[in-house]
């Protein structure tokens, strides 16, 4: 074979490959919509979660418009924060009854479809939280947005994508180890922390006007860009970690 | 045998030099160097504190090769795989010290420089993320299930070491945005006088060497530990092929 | 001896905390050191070691 048939047959199969990566990833995400459709059982322990958060602080600060402005943007995402962490475990715990995992172990399918797979579900839930949750946030802090309402939608998907991404890989992490709930937030709270302050930050510019967020979704941006990479690369590492 | 009798010499010789040396740089520090024009005797904190804070920058990077080495040996070789793993172990520990040290004389220092034990600047800020990002660590070691300990803390190791400039720069950002009081410039020798050079030399070079004497050392204890657990497991596969007979 | 009581207090306790940080970990590990079982390599089988070679 030339030169020339043999880089296009490299091309070929490489593409082949990709087309069976996204496949294999859509099947991951269906069987997780799936699955959490029939019991809804993170979607709602999230909502109520969320919202009771919101309710304490509420009472707890009674903020004026203009505190509620400053303060809102650190709110949503910390409550969020804390109501990924029962969901993400519970993403991977519908692995391991009936052991599955070791099915998906064993499978020849590439271990990073199995992740983005899942962690695009976990996405979908999270923004699906969000979404009822915003009315409630603007009925109880009187909220009225200052800035360019408009980058909201891009701040929230960008930010829960920072969270679900990272979230995903270290619950996958954290699956056999003992004191399995204590260990995400341990270790996911550190490593996203410069996530977190941009999403808060981009948030609070955009409900109170007064800076402008495109530097912190520029943050959000390479901090996606970065570790969605380094979670796709490793994730078989983690998974074949015995 | 010959070997193992070589190095611990050599570490104990090491030892008493690094005393030594930490001694004599203490010396020069307390007594030795003129009292500065602006803060008075309180800055001599800064003879241990910017000492540690800069080697706690060092250690990770160490941590993280390691464990890249690691991640490259695991399945190529895996008596090396444990070589680096110790390293990596070690130099995590080694972190978390120096950090720790770094992050309470500071707040001794601005308890008198400033009245206030704590404020967001950005260096502050940045080196408690990296404490907290080395402790996450070391409990990730710690809770996780013994076959899989090595590899998970590998991972960890590269996310924490891709995370450490990220940290740094958002909190720059932030810091720009929102400034707050600077407990220390960028530019920590910024007005330094040479008559107080040797005493930093001294100091930096002195916790220098005692941080390489304490990775060592926890190197060597991480691999004795290796070393019992394998021949633990070695008495272990005997029994059971002698009760087969 | 270092000028107002407050930064001499706070000079020491610097001093004092670091060495004790570092001291107590080289004393965790040496500790440690002293406690683990050094297994000696496994004799290597050689003629040397058989007399009916």
């Amino acid at each position: 074979m030339s030169y020339l048939d043999r880089a296009l047959a490299d091309m070929r199969n490489d593409l082949h490959n990709l087309q069976i990566f996204f496949r294999d990833t859509f099947h991951h995400f269906r069987k997780d919509v799936r699955l959490e459709w029939r019991s809804r059982d993170s979607i709602v322990g999230m909502l109520f979660f969320t919202l009771l958060v919101l309710v304490i602080f509420s009472l707890s600060f009674d903020p004026t418009s203009d505190v509620s402005r400053q303060i809102v943007g650190g709110i949503l995402w910390v409550s969020l924060l804390f109501a990924s962490f029962t969901s993400l475990n519970g993403s991977w715990t519908r692995e391991q009854r009936n052991r599955v995992l070791e099915a998906q172990r064993m499978a020849p399918s590439p271990p990073a479809a199995l992740f983005l797979g899942k962690a695009l579900a976990n996405l979908l839930f999270t923004l699906i939280v969000e979404i009822f949750l915003a009315p409630l946030f603007i009925i109880f802090y009187n909220l009225h947005v200052l800035g360019q309402a408009w980058k909201l939608a891009l701040v929230m998907p960008l930010g829960t994508w920072a969270l679900v991404c990272n979230g995903t890989f270290f619950a996958a992490m954290g699956l056999r180890t003992r004191n399995r709930e204590l260990l995400l937030p341990l270790i996911l709270v550190p490593v996203s922390l410069p996530a977190l302050l941009g999403m808060m930050m981009a948030t609070t510019a955009i409900l109170t006007g007064e800076s402008s967020p495109d530097l912190w979704i520029r943050l959000l941006v390479a901090y996606n860009i970065a570790f969605t990479i380094v979670c796709l690369l490793l994730f078989d590492t983690v998974l074949s970690a015995e | 045998m010959q070997r193992s009798r070589i190095f611990g010499s050599i570490g104990v010789v090491w030892f008493c030099l690094t005393l030594a040396a930490i001694a004599y740089a203490t010396r020069l520090g307390l007594f030795l160097a003129p009292v500065d024009a602006l803060q008075g005797n309180v800055f001599r904190i800064f003879f241990y504190h910017v000492p540690h804070s800069m080697l706690s920058l060092l250690f990770p990077y160490v941590n993280f090769i390691a464990s890249l080495c690691y991640l490259y040996w695991r399945r190529r070789d895996p008596l090396k795989a444990l070589n680096a793993d110790a390293v990596a172990i070690a130099s995590a520990e080694v972190t978390v010290v120096y950090a720790s040290i770094c992050l309470w004389t500071g707040m001794l220092w601005g308890r008198v420089e400033w009245g206030i034990w704590w404020t967001w600047d950005p260096r502050l800020t940045s080196m408690l993320l990296l404490w907290l990002l080395y402790v996450s660590y070391l409990m990730l070691r710690k809770l996780s299930s013994t076959g899989q300990t090595h590899t998970l803390a590998a991972v960890l190791s590269v996310f924490a070491a891709i995370d450490v400039p990220i940290v740094y720069m958002s909190i720059q950002w932030w810091r720009t945005q929102h400034p707050a009081p600077v407990f220390f410039s960028s530019d920590p020798n910024a007005g330094v006088d040479k008559s107080m050079y040797p005493a930093w030399f001294w100091n930096l070079g002195a916790w220098a060497m005692w941080g390489i004497f304490l990775v060592v050392f926890r190197y060597a204890l991480e691999r004795r530990r290796q070393a019992s657990e394998q021949d633990a497991a070695l008495q272990a596969i005997e029994a059971s092929l002698e009760m087969a007979q | 001896m270092f000028g107002s009581s407050m930064a001499a207090r706070h000079l020491l306790y610097v001093y004092l905390s670091v060495w004790f940080i570092q001291g107590g970990y080289c004393a965790w590990v040496a500790w440690h050191w002293f406690h683990t079982r050094n297994p000696q390599p496994p004799v290597v089988a050689d003629s040397a070691t058989r007399d009916d070679i």
